[in-house]
């Protein structure tokens, strides 16, 4: 079983996950991701993985293409509070080297830093820019 | 009271009796019945003679010919002899003591002339001064009428039961016939005809009693002017009365036929629905000219109404009937058409599904049927079916011709219109031997151009109705459909055959100083393209390359990108350092792509491998996101090859570190893709690498194929037969010995 909720505060958006994401359960993610895109929130999303309790290479996917949509846009995608086995599959695959990976929720969301695409202004003026900090 | 000569009708003269009673009480009586409805007579002496009646008396004995007095009663009613009633009026007269009857019943007048009457009257002495009997006293009220009008109510209860009942229409009228023959007071035959729906002809109903050769000759006759009695009221939706048929000019024609059935008079009814449209017509026939009285012609009525209501009745049964069998039979080709569908749709093969129509067809629709279609610009006979096999083989053995308009197929499948007609198609063909005497042949039909035709054939003098042709079509609209959905299906498996083909390594080449062997298992059916993916080539005389990997994903983009990762990696190995160039090169490949071609990610270890003098293999690898490599030892626990890399496509720099090791000879590389690791079983949990690994320790002498076989047999036993979600490969190469077998007992996995 699979659940994605959509929450929204004034820093970010946050995917909170529960259950097994799997090739069943993508098109869900898929979905409520864009959901967030299509109401042109491409700043920063963080999936909250506290009660998550697996991902394949399905979640995988789902979180690339995430990775990639905001990428392109100047945005960022954090994942928060990963489980053991999710973060063996972020580090076998080298995602955790893309996806910032936060212990904490509120880390994901209160942290500041450089974007690792620097781009245009679109969606992020509310973000602490890299020179605020 | 005197009697004037005109109060007493007939010719016989009257008498004046006056003086013929002897006291005033006679007279009295004779005032209170001279002009009344009751029937008196006063008789005198043994004889009975009639010295006085009334009218009244007369009249129902026999009217005109009968009024005479004087005369004993015997002599002016003959009849009465055999009916008893001059006996009981001797014993009045012997005895002196009154008769008193009711509701007798009484045949008055001879031959042609006699009627049934019923009265209730009394026979009374009359005495003189002295006591002594002298005559009797006749008064008497007729009540014939009241009895048949019982009778009647009677006879119409019963016929109107019968029509509530929905009793045959022929019973109803038969009976009704029969009714009216026994009611009426003197000899009536009756006939009922009932008209056509167009009103213009009139057919045999009911006559019971007139002869069969009579009902036949009339049966059919044309409703107009002058067609005897019931021709013309049926025409002109009134009575039409002939009393005398030998004279009246409506009885020319059948003046001959009337005089053998010993038929003289006719009058006929019509039969009329409520809304005034002819139903028939009711006749009553007698042997002698008559005219009709009232009575007869209020009978005349009631009857006829009556016979409308059964005739309406009967009518609205039958179109009840009628639109019943429409109904059931618009249900049942629904039931055909639907049952037909469902049976066309099964077949995945183009051709299957259109024999399948044959069979369809026949016998339901006809008894002989083809299928022809267009292959190959030729029309060729794909299907047939016949009641006997010999029949099939002739029908399988005409060939019809391509143009030509002689050959009804041909000229359907040019025009894409159906064609029907009565006997067999023009043109040669095995016609006579089949007994064709009818032919429908519809077009199959793909976006408005025939590329077949179905033929239906009837014989034994059946033609094809519309309902027959409209079925065929909707059969051949859907057959086609059918068809058209199984080639296209078979197409894209074939297609997906091809590609999958082509994508993959056919065999695996023998590389120096290893062997190989591979596994691959899509998850995908038919048009799923699996997104697994490996490779091995040579480098140069002694280093070759290999990969296993895994594109996300599945399908036709999927396989646009496999290809792309080992083409790329083909193009640049020879011209790049090493494997972690090459990975770079394929990463940038794949963030060169147009997003048409696909943005999904790739996971894939690379290496290359290189003979070494005193034996094994020197192998240099990067693992890019990829699930780790397995080090295998025959015997021992695998270990895992620890490296570092990110899947590709995603990111500028995947940072892959090579990694070099060395396999001694029997020693073993393994490569799996995580649909062997995630596969699960019937409760839901994964196979894991844990699983991986103890089936990798099992002994495989140096033969890298029983490595896969002992991995495969692991798997499927403990996903015992659920399906795979995911595509699942693997690649094992194993180092053989120095001196040993060149060539590698490499073998293609499943």
């Amino acid at each position: 079983m699979f659940s994605v909720q959509v929450g929204t505060t004034a820093r970010a958006c946050v995917l909170t996950l529960r259950g097994a994401l799997d090739h069943d359960s993508a098109v869900q993610m898929d979905e409520a991701a864009g959901q967030v895109f299509a109401e042109g929130r491409h700043g920063l999303l963080v999936v909250d993985c506290t009660r998550l309790e697996f991902c394949d290479s399905s979640g995988i996917g789902c979180l690339v293409r995430m990775y990639q949509h905001l990428a392109a846009r100047g945005g960022v995608l954090r994942l928060a509070a990963v489980p053991a086995s999710v973060a063996r599959v972020l580090s076998l695959t080298g995602l955790d080297r893309a996806i910032a990976v936060h212990a904490t929720l509120d880390e994901a969301v209160g942290a500041g830093g450089a974007w690792p695409m620097a781009g245009s202004d679109d969606g992020l003026s509310s973000l602490p820019r890299a020179s605020e900090r | 009271m005197t009697y004037a000569a005109g109060d007493m009708p007939g010719p016989g003269g009257s008498p004046d009796v006056g003086d013929l009673f002897a006291g005033t009480a006679e007279r009295d009586l004779h005032a209170l019945f001279g002009q009344s409805t009751a029937a008196f007579a006063s008789l005198a002496g043994p004889e009975h003679v009639v010295e006085v009646a009334n009218a009244a008396f007369f009249s129902a004995i026999g009217g005109d010919a009968r009024t005479r007095t004087g005369e004993p009663l015997a002599q002016l009613m003959p009849e009465l002899a055999e009916q008893g009633f001059l006996a009981l009026l001797d014993h009045v007269h012997d005895t002196g003591e009154r008769y008193v009857g009711r509701e007798e019943r009484v045949l008055l007048g001879t031959g042609g002339d006699m009627r049934e009457a019923f009265f209730d009257f009394t026979y009374e002495p009359r005495f003189d001064g002295g006591g002594r009997v002298i005559g009797v006293r006749v008064i008497g009220v007729e009540t014939t009428q009241v009895v048949h009008a019982r009778r009647l109510a009677a006879e119409h209860r019963v016929l109107l039961e019968q029509i509530a009942r929905q009793a045959p229409l022929e019973q109803v009228l038969d009976g009704m016939a029969r009714a009216i023959e026994d009611l009426a007071a003197k000899e009536v035959l009756v006939s009922v005809l009932l008209a056509d729906a167009d009103g213009r002809h009139l057919r045999h109903g009911a006559a019971p009693s007139l002869p069969a050769f009579y009902n036949a000759a009339i049966d059919g006759i044309a409703t107009g002017e002058g067609v005897g009695s019931c021709g013309t009221a049926a025409h002109r939706r009134a009575p039409v009365i002939v009393t005398d048929i030998a004279t009246d000019p409506f009885w020319g024609d059948f003046r001959d036929l009337a005089e053998r059935a010993r038929l003289a008079a006719c009058w006929s009814t019509p039969i009329l629905a409520r809304d005034g449209s002819l139903l028939g017509t009711f006749a009553m026939y007698h042997r002698t000219p008559r005219a009709p009285q009232e009575a007869d012609l209020a009978l005349a009525r009631v009857f006829a109404d009556t016979a409308a209501l059964a005739i309406e009745r009967h009518q609205a049964e039958e179109a009840r009937r009628a639109a019943e069998a429409r109904e059931q039979a618009a249900r049942d080709d629904l039931a055909f058409l639907l049952d037909a569908s469902t049976r066309l749709g099964t077949d995945l093969d183009h051709t299957q599904t259109l024999q399948r129509v044959a069979l369809l067809c026949s016998p339901k629709l006809a008894p002989l049927c083809a299928v022809d279609i267009v292959a190959g610009g030729r029309v060729r006979r794909i299907a047939t079916a016949a009641p006997t096999p010999a029949e099939e083989d002739l029908l399988a053995s005409h060939v019809p011709g391509h143009d030509g308009s002689d050959d009804v197929v041909a000229r359907v499948l040019a025009s894409g219109r159906s064609e029907v007609a009565c006997g067999p198609p023009a043109g040669p063909g095995p016609w006579r031997e089949l007994k064709v005497t009818g032919h429908l042949c519809v077009p199959l039909l793909h976006r408005g151009k025939a590329f077949g035709a179905l033929t239906l054939l009837t014989t034994g003098g059946d033609a094809f109705d519309g309902h027959t042709v409209a079925l065929a079509e909707e059969l051949a609209r859907r057959a086609a459909s059918a068809a058209l959905n199984a080639r296209q299906y078979t197409e894209r498996v074939a297609l997906a055959r091809d590609l999958q083909a082509g994508l993959l390594l056919p065999e695996v080449p023998p590389v120096p100083g290893a062997r190989v062997a591979t596994y691959y298992h899509p998850a995908g059916e038919g048009l799923d393209v699996g997104g697994d993916f490996y490779d091995v080539f040579p480098l140069s005389d002694t280093t070759w390359a290999f990969m296993l990997g895994d594109v996300c994903g599945r399908g036709a983009t999927a396989a646009t990108t496999t290809a792309l990762v080992r083409h790329t990696a083909r193009a640049v190995a020879h011209l790049l350092p090493g494997p972690d160039a090459v990975v770079q090169a394929v990463n940038q490949a794949l963030l060169n792509r147009p997003p048409s071609h696909g943005t999904g990610f790739v996971t894939l270890v690379y290496g290359h491998l290189t003979p070494l003098d005193d034996g094994g293999l020197d192998v240099t690898l990067v693992r890019a996101g990829h699930t780790f490599p397995l080090h295998l030892a025959d015997g021992r626990a695998a270990r895992t090859v620890d490296c570092e890399g990110s899947l590709l496509g995603i990111t500028p720099d995947p940072r892959v570190e090579t990694h070099r090791l060395r396999l001694r000879p029997a020693e073993s590389l393994v490569l799996y893709t995580d649909g062997l690791t995630e596969v699960r079983d019937p409760d839901g949990g994964q196979f894991g690498e844990e699983r991986l690994a103890r089936a990798l320790s099992a002994r495989h002498d140096g033969q890298p194929q029983r490595i896969i076989d002992t991995l495969v047999e692991a798997v499927h036993a403990f996903t015992r037969d659920t399906g795979i979600d995911d595509d699942q490969a693997a690649l094992v190469v194993t180092a053989t010995a120095p001196g040993g077998p060149e060539r590698a007992a490499a073998v293609s996995g499943r």
